[in-house]
């Protein structure tokens, strides 16, 4: 059973006091007095009728109603007790509240809706939920928020209110009225504040800033660093600006301004930054004493100072601390070394449990590590070493350190002058401080400096090598040399006796063992007894020794401070002849020779090969290289091969008695053409054949073995003839080299040029081109002219014999008998139209040639060049042909001098007045007869000297009786009337 | 005899102020380098910037002009003894806020240390010609200095930076007025 609360409207007032009784199923009735309400109880479930009865003394009256769960609304209580209280530095709002006193006795869910406000807009910024369950009547609930924008920008009001969750009811759920609002003022406006102050944040934070402005004062702008961003207005006199995805600050803060109006400086900074980053710690000792620990600080915080990351390191076992004075210290340098703690070694302890903490106002970060101290001693390279260098081959070392260390396994490096490094292990046993270790170093290497360094770890446990120790350096002492020098000679015959050029091979330093001071020569002549000697410089590894023809014996020893090397001897057969067969010749590579020769007969130790670096010098450069025996091949390479050299060389087989020839061979390493052209001489055999010789070449011109030859021989061309071709290359290939001369046949008579070039592998050589005339016999030439003669005239006489015999035909066709006309006096008739006088129907005459000569004194027209112009007299199709003859040279687009077509032009009397010094009929002889209605005759052609008169030729030819300096300036006019009546026509 | 001295002593104390003038225009330039924008950013106005406590070194032709050299090197004075302790203050400040700008913090160092010669300076000219010398409170700083936000830091340092210039333009011309008058 539940108790409900039912209310009802009374109807209309009576004015007499009315009692209610209520009624409902079961049978259940409650009186109450004149309330417009009353306390029933009702079943949860299935519909209650409930009768409603109203009585006054006047009588009664009663409703009925049917109410089912869906009726019942149940209403929460108000939330009591609120309170708010505010964190302005994390922009908390706290809220505090009691649930209310319930109607119901039981616990049921309940939510509340709390709302925060902007006071003076009364604008919601921000409604939540917080579901709870009612099951006390003065539960306290709490609820947190935190403000995007700072508490202090505004005024902000928060209310709450219940509303009914509890499905149980089986009823409508209702809400409760809202609690009165509880406000948490803003800054005042005593003066223009900015939020937040000094705030450290996250990197990618997003932040509001605001502006409160103070009396008399207006915000204009609001700026974060340079950047201006719109503002929200959050009150009359506080604005704001968001700024997202904050980006790290510099070390002195982001500046966020507030521009006020009266101009002020007002703002606020934010250090954006990232929270501790630190990792990888491990710890480790260097003396048994102490224990540090270092790590990585991992990301930069970019925060410094105040707002720097702290550290705290602490041995959990012993519960100390150790000392982080660098780490923490704001002044030390930001390196890796600064981020490192130490830790006294507690007597008796050898396990550590370490804990570091790095803490910003961002952030805190923790990280553990644990060590055996035993396991983890990384020692101090040594603080002293001595270097002894006591023998040829050893050499002892002297090692020390500060701190006592257990047993060490080390290393040292040996580094040669030569740069060639070598490590060697050694273990120390337990080394107590200061106390001086002596390490032998043996297999070393005669008069050698050696560079020693040191480093070492723990034995038992290794963790890590010390760092190297500095160098120190000695040079071992010498040995006497042990190896005999590398001896050859170079002998030179004379009548009085030989000149022998002992050379040899300074010894490596591997095998002088020491500086060498000296050489020792001796020689004695074989089976004698008797020995002489000579000393060598160290300077020199040659001398030259003047002996007889007897045998000899020569040995070389190198000395050093030591002794001297094994001797190395030679024999000099006095009477002996080297002999050879032909050399041989080798294809070489560039970088040397690759030979090989048969085995010697009485080779017992080995060969010798000899060759010449210089071959083309007086001072060869003889260079020999030592074969072992039974071996009959090696490759000779030196830096000194040059292409296009010919090099010999001779392989010595070594007996025990003599050194003696056994093979020469010839090569070059890279062949090049030859440098030195071919002298050729040239006879003409015919006027068809040739005959070539030519020279050999030097043969240090050849830069490779001849090949052979090519002979080029081309008809040289006439370029002043125009009609002849140029000639074709012709070539002969000649692939004997020892070829000197060649023949050339089928030539032509013309002049030819040829060309000898010999060839090797590197290519063809230069030639020395050489010409030569080839002229027809007289006899020929009488042959060539006689008998096409000789043709022409019998042909002639054949003809001649048929025209004659066929004579009749022939004056038949080509010389018909012409008729005798009779005219009679009647028979000549005057045609109407016609003009009364008869005259002679002159057709104009066309010339079929004209000849302007321009001659001018002292020059001969011979030497004048010839234009020919046709010129096409249109309607009867004939041509004529212009000659000009001028001295000028050919000026084919020449401007005439005189104008063309001027019918006005006066030309030179002397030209036009010509009748005293003509004859005949001359109808254009004066230039006031011409008439411009001649049908013949338009205004166009009214030109004097006109080709189409008849006797044009009077003006076109020079008069004979003219005057003979006049001429030159004739011929322009005459030029220009000509082609005026080749333009008209 | 105090008069050769004065003089010696003018132009040694001139000479610093010049130097020091030119010490500050960098300092200036250095400071806001450091310090962000709007700092950092050309045209930055001072808003008619003033710190409590801070002397000012505005003052009217006339009054200027009109100054005894006892009124001229006491301001002088008083002016540069309180800005020793506001550039302690600066120094401090910006040890926190810019760690890491050494050129910043050893000009303000080196500019601390040559006021501290320049006070010295003029209470010597001060003493030469038979002058008193003022007396200057203990802490002028004023109160709530060491709790200021990070902004305010700031701008208290641009104000004694800005001032400081200021205030060696006016000393400069100070003791080219004394030159003046002393040489005749």
């Amino acid at each position: 059973m539940l108790t409900f609360i039912c209310s009802w409207s009374a109807g209309s007032e009576t004015n007499l006091k009315t009692t209610y009784k209520i009624c409902y199923k079961p049978t259940h009735c409650e009186s109450v007095e004149r309330n417009v309400s009353g306390k029933i109880n009702l079943a949860l479930f299935g519909a209650v009728q409930i009768h409603i009865t109203a009585i006054n003394t006047l009588g009664s009256a009663t409703a009925t109603f049917q109410v089912t769960k869906k009726d019942i609304t149940f209403i929460p209580p108000v939330p009591q007790n609120v309170k708010v209280v505010p964190d302005f530095s994390s922009q908390t709002l706290s809220l505090k509240w009691i649930g209310g006193v319930s109607a119901l006795a039981f616990p049921t869910t309940i939510e509340f809706e709390i709302q925060v406000l902007w006071t003076e807009k009364m604008e919601v910024i921000h409604t939540e939920s917080y579901a709870a369950q009612l099951d006390s009547q003065n539960k306290t609930f709490q609820w947190s928020w935190i403000s995007g924008v700072p508490l202090n920008c505004t005024s902000h009001s928060v209310r709450i209110r219940s509303i009914s969750t509890d499905i149980l009811m089986n009823s409508k759920n209702g809400s409760s009225d809202w609690s009165k609002l509880q406000t948490i003022p803003g800054a005042d406006d005593s003066k223009s504040v900015m939020f937040p102050e000094d705030k450290v944040v996250r990197v990618g934070t997003n932040m509001t800033f605001c502006c409160v402005a103070g009396r008399g004062q207006r915000i204009k702008t609001l700026v974060y660093g340079a950047e201006h961003l719109p503002c929200s207005e959050l009150g009359i006199r506080s604005k704001a600006i968001t700024k997202y995805n904050l980006p790290p600050s510099d070390s002195a803060g982001t500046n966020i301004m507030c521009n006020l109006d009266p101009p002020h400086l007002l703002g606020t900074v934010v250090f954006v930054g990232y929270p501790p980053d630190d990792q990888q710690l491990e710890c480790e000792t260097r003396d048994l004493q102490n224990i540090v620990c270092y790590w990585s600080p991992g990301r930069q915080t970019m925060l410094l100072r105040e707002h720097r990351t702290f550290y705290t390191l602490t041995e959990r076992i012993s519960g100390k601390n150790a000392s982080c004075h660098q780490a923490n210290d704001d002044d030390a340098d930001l390196n890796d070394d600064k981020y490192k703690c130490n830790f006294p070694v507690i007597s008796g302890q050898q396990m550590y449990k370490f804990l570091l903490k790095a803490k910003n106002p961002l952030g805190e970060v923790k990280t553990n590590y644990t060590l055996n101290l035993y396991t983890r001693v990384y020692p101090y390279s040594p603080s002293k070493v001595t270097v002894l260098c006591t023998g040829s081959r050893q050499t002892k070392l002297f090692l020390s350190w500060g701190v006592s260390y257990k047993n060490m396994t080390c290393q040292f490096e040996i580094v040669t002058n030569n740069k060639e490094k070598q490590l060697r292990n050694f273990t120390l046993p337990d080394q107590e401080a200061n106390a001086l270790s002596r390490v032998a170093v043996d297999q070393l290497y005669p008069d050698t400096s050696y560079s020693f360094r040191t480093r070492c770890a723990s034995a038992e446990h290794f963790w890590k090598w010390s760092s190297w120790s500095e160098s120190k350096t000695c040079k071992t002492q010498e040995e006497a040399p042990s190896k005999a020098l590398d001896v050859w000679r170079e002998i030179k015959r004379t009548e009085h006796g030989q000149n022998v050029l002992v050379k040899w091979k300074p010894l490596p330093h591997s095998d002088a063992k020491g500086t060498i001071v000296k050489y020792e020569i001796t020689w004695n002549v074989v089976n004698e007894v008797g020995e002489q000697s000579a000393i060598a410089p160290v300077s020199v590894n040659s001398t030259e020794l003047h002996l007889n023809f007897s045998d000899y014996v020569i040995a070389v020893r190198a000395v050093n401070s030591v002794g001297s090397s094994p001797s190395s001897q030679i024999r000099i057969l006095g009477l002996f002849e080297e002999q050879a067969d032909e050399p041989s010749i080798i294809s070489g590579m560039p970088s040397g020779f690759n030979l090989s020769w048969s085995p010697g007969t009485n080779e017992t130790c080995g060969y010798i090969v000899e060759w010449c670096l210089f071959p083309d010098t007086l001072d060869c450069n003889m260079q020999w290289e030592r074969v072992p025996p039974k071996t009959t091949h090696t490759v000779i390479t030196s830096d000194g091969f040059r292409p296009g050299v010919r090099y010999s060389i001779s392989v010595y087989g070594c007996s025990q008695h003599k050194e003696y020839l056994l093979k020469k061979m010839v090569g070059y390493t890279q062949e090049l053409a030859p440098r030195r052209a071919v002298k050729v001489k040239a006879e003409a055999n015919s006027s068809h054949t040739v005959t070539l010789r030519w020279e050999d070449i030097p043969v240090q011109d050849h830069q490779g073995f001849i090949r052979g030859y090519r002979v080029y021989y081309v008809p040289q061309v006439n370029f002043s003839a125009r009609s002849q071709k140029s000639g074709i290359k012709e070539v002969i290939n000649i692939t004997d080299p020892d070829v000197r001369n060649v023949t050339v046949t089928n030539l032509h008579s013309a002049t030819y040029e040829f060309t000898v070039k010999a060839y090797t592998a590197g290519g063809e050589g230069i030639g020395e081109p050489i010409n030569i005339n080839l002229v027809d016999s007289p006899l020929g030439l009488f042959l060539a002219i006689l008998i096409p003669l000789g043709v022409t005239c019998f042909c002639g006489i054949l003809l001649g014999i048929f025209c004659y015999t066929k004579r009749n035909c022939v004056k038949e066709t080509f010389y018909p008998d012409v008729p005798n006309p009779e005219i009679h006096g009647e028979q000549w008739s005057v045609v109407e139209g016609r003009s009364s006088n008869p005259t002679f129907d002159v057709k104009p005459f066309i010339p079929d040639k004209v000849w302007i000569i321009e001659s001018v004194p002292g020059k001969d027209v011979d030497d004048s060049d010839i234009c020919t112009m046709e010129m096409n007299n249109g309607d009867n199709g004939s041509v004529n042909n212009l000659e000009v003859i001028s001295d000028s040279g050919y000026k084919p687009q020449m401007r005439p001098h005189v104008p063309l077509l001027d019918v006005n032009h006066t030309p030179n009397p002397q030209h036009l007045d010509l009748t005293e010094q003509s004859e005949g009929y001359q109808p254009q002889l004066k230039v006031s007869n011409w008439s411009v209605e001649s049908p013949e005759v338009d205004e166009a052609s009214a030109c004097i000297g006109s080709p189409t008169s008849v006797n044009s030729t009077q003006f076109l030819l020079p008069y004979q009786a003219s005057e003979e300096g006049q001429s030159t300036r004739s011929s322009s006019w005459k030029f220009s009337s000509l082609m005026s009546s080749a333009q008209k026509r | 005899m105090s008069a050769p001295l004065s003089v010696t002593s003018i132009s040694q104390t001139y000479s610093l102020a010049v130097l020091l003038r030119t010490n500050t225009a960098q300092l200036l330039t250095t400071y806001h380098k450091y310090q962000g924008s709007p700092f950092s950013d050309r045209g930055l106005s001072d808003h008619g910037l003033q710190l409590t406590g801070l002397p000012v070194a505005a003052a009217s032709f006339c009054a200027w002009r009109q100054q005894s050299v006892e009124e001229r090197l006491g301001e002088n004075f008083k002016a540069y003894s309180a800005y020793i302790e506001f550039l302690r203050l600066v120094t401090d400040d910006q040890t926190a806020l810019n760690p890491t700008a050494l050129d910043l913090l050893k000009l303000l160092r080196k500019t601390h240390s040559r006021i501290r010669m320049l006070v010295g300076k003029l209470a010597g000219l001060m003493t030469g010609l038979g002058l008193t010398i003022p007396e200057v409170a203990v802490d002028r700083l004023p109160a709530g200095s060491l709790s200021a936000s990070d902004w305010e830091r700031k701008i208290r340092g641009y104000a004694v930076c800005l001032g400081l210039t200021n205030w060696l333009e006016r000393t400069v011309r100070d003791l080219t007025f004394l030159k003046k008058k002393h040489r005749q």
